[in-house]
């Protein structure tokens, strides 16, 4: 059965709001103690965010060296404008903003290449190379998706945001990400027929 | 039950977030409930859930961030002190206070302008600095002619050196001399003189 789509931008239909990624309380007290200087809060919220900012990031570079630098940029405009953060959005979605645009700005510069996984990697088995295959097929189809609707995807996948945080976080309306998200599923859908079970 | 306004499209438009668990509990009952029904859904379905598990699947490959830890200090230690933004200002009652202060030093100011506009008053016991000579307060009458009283002043060997005020007196000074005892005595003989006395500020 086939049914006609027509683009989610002609309709505003809120999403319910689950709770986010992370523990919003918590990490509002560590910024309060960053803005008093509190180092060991910065500390605190740096392995925090070290982690989930590096799983996003290293998708989109394929370089440590440029992950490490954009997460330390952000975590440093963070300490210089904790002050300033009033609490109106969770604060996962003010940090990966300035990630966000941070990143965005990286590769733009940079103009990066995605690394390709290699085709000679030992592997261990027939499992692990189909895994990687299957890795490989799905990076491809994903590099092929103009970089805001990849980037779309990766916050709602990757760092599991929703719709509304997706919007704060790179700064547009939820119906213009609505619109990235149908472009990019509508790609990935004649792209990745098989990830359905078609073969 | 089921919306009534829930369809393909709602279906197919949520599946993003069934899958990654922002979407409501209703929300992902009507959509499993459809893709049961629905094959390009459930694809749909499919599809994303294996995205997401492969996207999702580089966990591990994570470094310790010590180094770039310290790397971060050494940023903020190498920022000027003024590099960070102003912190805010946390308590409001000293904005007040401040606004206040400003508010009470402008009204005082501007009660001490209006106080030096006003004309000085000016009694006879009222000193006159104006002149280290002056040794006479003199009223005339108001019928006395400009002649009279200089024919007056020159009879007397004075000057007039204030005045006159608003009471209309007049302060005169001794030219050469100081008799000033003989030079009232002779003004207070005069028809014209309605009042002479020795001035405060006459040497003694």
């Amino acid at each position: 059965m086939t049914h006609a789509r027509t683009d989610p931008s002609s309709k505003a239909t809120p999403f319910a709001r689950p709770a986010g990624p992370g523990n919003n309380d918590a990490e509002l007290e560590l910024i309060r103690r960053i803005r008093l200087r509190d180092r060991i809060a910065l500390r605190e919220l740096y392995v925090l965010y070290h982690r989930r900012l590096s799983r996003f990031l290293m998708r989109l570079t394929q370089r440590q060296d440029v992950t490490e630098e954009i997460i330390n940029d952000t975590l440093l405009a963070v300490w210089n404008t904790a002050a300033q953060f009033r609490g109106d959005s969770r604060v996962s979605t003010w940090i990966v903003g300035i990630a966000y645009r941070r990143g965005l700005k990286s590769l733009r510069r940079r103009s990066f290449e995605l690394v390709e996984l290699g085709a000679g990697d030992d592997l261990a088995g027939a499992d692990e190379l189909q895994a990687c295959e299957t890795r490989e097929w799905i990076e491809g189809a994903l590099v092929t998706l103009p970089i805001e609707q990849r980037l779309c995807l990766e916050l709602a996948y990757v760092l599991g945001h929703s719709c509304e945080e997706i919007a704060a976080i790179t700064n547009c309306s939820v119906n213009t990400v609505k619109t990235r998200l149908f472009h990019a599923r509508r790609k990935l859908s004649a792209l990745l027929p098989r990830l359905a079970g078609i073969p | 039950m089921r919306a009534p306004h829930f369809n393909h499209e709602r279906c197919w438009e949520l599946i993003p977030w069934v899958v990654n668990g922002r979407a409501s509990e209703p929300e992902q009952r009507d959509v499993l409930a459809h893709a049961a029904d629905c094959s390009e859904c459930r694809e749909e379905l499919a599809r994303h859930h294996a995205l997401h598990s492969q996207m999702r699947g580089d966990e591990d490959v994570i470094a310790a961030p010590n180094a770039s830890w310290q790397k971060l200090l050494a940023r903020i230690d190498a920022q000027p002190a003024d590099s960070a933004a102003p912190r805010r200002i946390e308590r409001p009652w000293l904005i007040a206070a401040l606004w206040l202060q400003l508010v009470a030093i402008a009204v005082l100011a501007g009660a001490l302008f209006r106080s030096a506009e006003q004309p000085a008053y000016t009694t006879l016991a009222t000193t006159q600095p104006s002149d280290r000579r002056a040794a006479v307060r003199a009223v005339f009458a108001p019928g006395a002619t400009l002649d009279e009283i200089n024919q007056l002043l020159r009879q007397v060997g004075c000057d007039i050196v204030a005045g006159p005020s608003e009471a209309g007196v007049y302060t005169l000074a001794a030219t050469d001399g100081d008799d000033v005892p003989g030079i009232i005595a002779t003004l207070r003989k005069h028809p014209e003189v309605l009042f002479a006395e020795r001035s405060q500020t006459a040497s003694p």
